[in-house]
């Protein structure tokens, strides 16, 4: 009985490891670890600046790009461009011979156009449409040149709509064969890779296209491992099973001291801050708000969650955009003020909030510090932890007193402070005529200086009303083995996988 | 004893039957929308209701129940809202890791159990008596979670020898094998002390009874009535607990699986949990489940079979 | 272990030894006498009162706030300011872990409390009324919750309320209850046909005096040693649950949050993920002695091995 119970068993164990599906030879291919899985690889309707861009840029190509590791803007589809005097109208001439991934043809000005259009299209709702609020309609002037018609001068045009993910051009037969659900796991695009197995939650998994138009990438097979934990990165990256991975703001140091690793880290472009619901209390006081700002201390909490890695925030735009507030107050702790600015809202006493917070580690040592902070002054923080959707959920429904929570920007400033003008994504529930107003006067705008005097006079609005207090831009960090050449990092530390390769 | 078998397995129907329901309930009082998480900072109040539609979110909860048991007597339990896989193919990939993960374990567990149990009982006054009672106390005092995180201190960052991410590459046993060794100690070392004490136990109680003292009588080698016979019956309680015990095990491998990253039907799990992606959480429950009442199923009856002491209602 | 014939064939009713009437009291003086006895019982008792202790008189014992931070010190290994050193907070880890108990226990007794006076309830409901459909109701719930691999549903449940210290008492309670159903119905049935019960009955005594006076009281043995180890797995799973992030919320010193640092900074300072797992197997091995004392106590056929 014995025997064959053992044999039963060992049947089975051999039996399950063959079930297990058997893989391409790994070889040439680079393991990089991203911090949460992707949720869809359609441009047009991008879920997250972070976990999605990097790798719709090594699948897609716009009509122009940021050169790689820059800001800069050089072609990429489009050989040239035109811009019609009155800045309403704009030409491009597109590279021939370029074909989309798995035998979906060549890439002609009707792709364009419909890859533009589908995302202005009102019935679509695209996510992407605020960012090309000003364009009209794309015009197929002959197979390679199409014409972009605008509603009004585009300032972002160049900046943050044609280079992200919003000017991917994806292929018009692969869409409309697939519709657009089956297309967001199944993408079809230019770019340097193509899709070869997405198993959610485990892997993503690119390989070079071989009819790519342009220069060749030189790691075949990239591999991009979702790992949520800080930790499982790390010793993964000591382990050897990852290539590129990231640390635990404490560990970066130690990485940085060991020689089989590179340490890439570049100041991210995004920003983090605690804000404050202005529409029922506590915070619909103004000098409740004010009090809680001097409450807190930012450089304790930037330091406690970041380990000097990254620098405080004082306004919504990082530095080093044009449009950043240069001279935003920088607000040090008080209590007694705070204190002070309490008794005239009369809660001399005190007061509860209840901080919402996702389970992020940053955020979740941010909110610990802020309610030690703030227990100082008198004011009792509660802290709620809600899974991400929870938290978004509560926190753009406005049920939160407080909150933490991180936008990603572009260069643009539009991109990051249309939200408050807006319903959606305005978790503060904050509504200001100005502000408003000042972001559509902005969108059009291409008077570099005027526009610049727009988004400097919306931040002093933000100061004025107080509804967030302004924490860090964080900082993103790259670990990379030291066989690994990294290729090119975008100055917000975005990886370009394309330009990789193994020493 | 057919009636009883009969009667325990027709006994299944009933209860699936409520499970389903419970977990309906469960997920149908789920706090949030998976819409929003499912589109993240980008959500469109026209995208959530599509969702919502396709989902049957907007219907009425009886007929969402409808819609449910139907759906699973199908065996379509939906789609991922994270992923746009269908639920069925996601348990099936996460699966095979978890199986593998807990035969693994309970194999290593039950060999070097059963034996050492056997030992101890054998050489009743020896330190491998102490070895046991140590060992089972180790098994019962460092839960499996904690013995995985000591273990990945141990072999991963204080002497990183052993991988600690994943499952292994597809089709590399080598590979395979070695990412087993770290999850499948922390998930077995519970069960070694557990079956070892078991084991010596009733090993005792058969080596006291009346037809072992008979056998020595006859003159049959110690070593042959020991291991030929005793052992053979003291196997028996060890065997109906490792059925019984699929359940901890399975609870264990949620752990395991998250420490360890390993793509299996715990973090599968508890990933949909934090992603709040309903219907993963719901089929992985369900599947967790169904094998735990299977398992059951098949340890009453063999009990049945191996003890006819035990009553039949 | 949570499987019923191994629970039925080791606590198993001593026959003669229970059966007659007894107060509440008094089973559970003699218990204690009996495990107190026990070698190993003995020691599982004093470990639980001093967790006891700890639990009550945190805020003496602990020699600073547990949630009080020094950014400054931060990472310290133990020293004499700091015994176990200090977390990624700069907070005192032996004060956290003193603090800890008192999560521990709230969470062990709050859970049995609760799953074992619900489960018993319907238990000797179920086992009086036996072959009736209310019965067969009972069965059946019992069965459902049952069958799902116990800290998964809780998972699920926590999932459903959301984190927080209560509703993982509630979520471990609500898998855990028919395990103490299954148990007390099974006893009922044998109780419920002493002499007693029947003169109960004849006295014309309303059913819900029979159960509360004559019955219950009966069968609590075999409940209580289930309970021992039962108190054991809940602070496990309290702590897999906290460690999982659908615990108790982040600021409070629970063992499984800060294990959950400790992972976060395994490499940096190793002793966050020792101490509190050393806690853990503590209490572990302090519940699992005590409850097999008890074992040994109520059950005079190991008292004689």
């Amino acid at each position: 009985m014995k025997k064959i119970s053992s044999l039963i068993v060992l049947t089975l164990f051999g039996f399950l490891l063959c079930m297990l599906p058997s893989a391409a030879t790994a070889g040439d291919q680079i393991k990089i670890a991203t911090w949460e899985d992707v949720n869809t690889f359609d441009p047009g309707w991008m879920t997250s600046g972070e976990r999605e861009l990097t790798i719709m840029s090594c699948l897609y190509n716009g009509l122009v790009k940021y050169k790689e590791g820059s800001w800069d803007i050089v072609p990429d589809l489009a050989e040239s461009w035109e811009l019609s005097p009155d800045g309403k109208s704009v030409t491009f001439k597109l590279r021939q011979n370029v074909q989309f991934h798995k035998g979906y043809g060549e890439m002609t000005a009707e792709d364009v156009k419909f890859s533009l259009e589908r995302i202005i299209d009102p019935e679509a709702k695209a996510p992407e449409q605020g960012t090309w609020k000003l364009l009209e309609k794309v015009e197929v002037v002959d197979n390679y040149t199409v014409k972009l018609v605008l509603k009004d001068k585009m300032a972002n045009l160049f900046t943050s709509a044609l280079p992200m993910n919003g000017g991917y051009i994806v292929s018009k037969k692969a869409v409309d064969k697939m519709g657009r659900e089956v297309f967001s796991k199944n993408p079809i695009g230019t770019g340097p890779y193509q899709l070869a197995s997405w198993k959610p939650k485990t892997h993503v998994e690119l390989e070079a296209f071989d009819g790519y138009w342009g220069e060749k990438p030189k790691i075949k097979n990239v591999k991009f491992l979702p790992i949520v934990e800080d930790s499982t990165s790390e010793i993964a990256l000591k382990t050897g099973e990852i290539d590129i991975g990231r640390a635990g703001a404490i560990n970066v140091a130690s990485f940085k001291k060991n020689k089989k690793f590179a340490v890439h880290s570049k100041p991210a472009l995004k920003t983090y801050w605690l804000g404050m619901t202005v529409n029922k209390p506590p915070f619909d006081n103004l000098e409740l708000r004010q009090a809680f700002r001097y409450a807190v201390n930012v450089d304790n909490i930037v330091e406690a969650a970041f380990y000097g890695t990254a620098e405080r925030a004082n306004t919504i735009l990082p530095p080093g955009l044009p449009d950043h507030w240069a001279d935003a107050p920088v607000y040090k702790q008080d209590i007694d003020k705070a204190k002070s600015l309490m008794k005239k809202a009369g809660k001399a006493d005190g007061f509860q909030v209840h901080l919402f917070i996702p389970g992020n580690d940053a955020e979740r040592i941010m909110a610990e510090v802020i309610k030690a902070d703030a227990a100082k002054a008198g004011i009792e923080v509660i802290i709620e932890v809600k899974e991400i959707g929870a938290f978004n959920e509560a926190a753009n429904n406005g049920q939160t007193d407080a909150y933490i929570q991180f936008y990603t920007s572009t260069i643009d400033p539009y991109y990051i402070m249309q939200y408050f003008a807006g319903d959606s994504w305005n978790p503060s529930q904050w509504r200001n005529a100005e502000y408003t107003d000042l972001m559509e006067k902005g969108a059009s705008e291409v008077d570099e200086k005027k526009r610049n005097q727009f988004y400097v006079d919306a931040q002093k609005l933000n100061d004025k009303d107080c509804w967030a207090i302004w924490l860090t831009h964080g900082t993103m960090v790259s670990i990379a083995q030291d066989n690994v050449d990294i290729g090119a990092i975008y100055p917000n530390g975005r990886l370009a996988p394309w330009t990789m390769n193994f020493k | 004893m057919l009636k009883y078998i009969i009667k325990r397995a027709l006994w299944v129907i009933p209860t699936l039957l409520g499970v389903l329901i419970l977990l309906f309930g469960l997920t149908y009082l789920m706090p949030g929308d998976p819409a929003s998480a499912m589109l993240g900072p980008r959500a469109t109040p026209e995208l959530v209701a599509e969702i919502n539609q396709r989902m049957h979110l907007d219907r009425a909860m009886p007929v969402r129940l409808g819609y449910y048991l139907a759906g699973v007597v199908k065996g379509d339990l939906g789609t991922s809202v994270w992923s746009g896989h269908k639920v069925s193919s996601l348990l099936a990939e996460a699966l095979p890791h978890t199986a593998l993960l807990a035969l693994t374990s309970l194999g290593i567990a039950a060999v070097i159990g059963i034996l050492l149990g056997a030992f101890a009982a054998v050489r009743r006054n020896s330190p491998i008596g102490g070895c046991v009672t140590i060992v089972s106390l180790l098994g019962v005092a460092v839960p499996d979670f904690v013995a995985a995180l000591l273990l990945m201190l141990l072999f991963c960052v204080l002497v990183p020898i052993l991988p600690a991410l994943g499952a292994g590459t597809p089709g590399d046993p080598v590979d395979i094998l070695m990412h087993l060794i770290l999850p499948a100690t922390a998930l077995g070392i519970g069960w070694v002390g557990y079956l070892a004490r078991l084991t010596r136990e009733s090993m005792l109680d058969v080596l006291d009874s009346d037809y072992i003292r008979t056998s020595r009588a006859f003159a049959i080698p110690g070593k042959t009535i020991t291991y030929r016979y005793a052992l053979k019956n003291a196997v028996i309680p060890s065997i109906t607990v490792i059925g019984l015990g699929v359940g901890k095990l399975l609870g264990g491998a949620v752990f395991v699986e998250i420490i360890f990253s390993r793509p299996g039907l715990g973090k599968l799990i508890v990933d949909s949990v934090h992603a709040r992606d309903f219907p993963v959480v719901q089929g992985g429950i369900l599947v967790a489940t169904l094998l735990f009442v299977l398992a059951n199923l098949i340890a009453d009856i063999s009990y049945a079979f191996v003890d006819p002491r035990i009553q039949y209602e | 272990m949570n499987t019923e014939s191994t629970q039925q064939t080791e606590v198993g009713c001593p026959p003669g030894q229970l059966m007659f009437k007894r107060k509440w009291t008094d089973t559970l003086r003699v218990t204690f006498r009996a495990v107190i006895k026990v070698k190993g019982g003995l020691w599982g008792g004093i470990f639980i009162s001093i967790m006891l202790i700890c639990a009550i008189g945190a805020q003496w014992i602990a020699p600073s706030d547990p949630n009080a931070q020094d950014i400054m010190s931060r990472f310290a290994a133990p020293s004499r300011d700091h015994f176990f050193g200090t977390d990624y907070l700069g907070r005192d880890i032996f004060s956290r872990i003193v603090y800890g108990c008192r999560i521990a226990v709230l969470v062990a007794f709050g859970t049995v409390t609760f799953s074992s006076v619900i489960g018993v309830f319907l238990g000797v409901v179920s086992g009086y009324n036996e072959g009736k459909k209310l019965d067969y109701f009972i069965i059946w719930l019992f069965d459902i919750i049952r069958s799902f691999p116990q800290i998964i549903l809780a998972l699920g449940i926590v999932a459903v309320l959301g984190p927080s210290l209560f509703n993982v008492v509630i979520a471990l309670a609500f898998t855990a209850f028919p395990f103490y159903g299954r148990i007390a119905r099974a006893q009922t049935l044998s109780v419920k046909q002493a002499d007693y019960v029947k003169a109960a009955e004849a006295m014309g005594l309303k059913p819900f005096q029979i159960i509360m006076r004559h019955i219950t009281p009966n069968i609590m043995a075999p409940v209580i040693v289930c309970l021992g180890m039962d108190m054991a797995t809940m602070i496990v799973w309290e702590s897999g649950l906290s460690f999982l992030g659908l615990g108790v919320r982040p600021p409070e010193a629970s063992w499984g949050i800060m294990l959950r640092n400790g992972y976060k900074y395994m490499q940096t300072s190793p002793w966050m993920l020792l101490w509190p797992a050393l806690a853990i197997s503590l209490a572990m091995i302090a519940f699992s002695l005590f409850s097999e004392g008890l074992r040994v106590a109520l059950d005079p056929k190991e008292r004689e091995r």
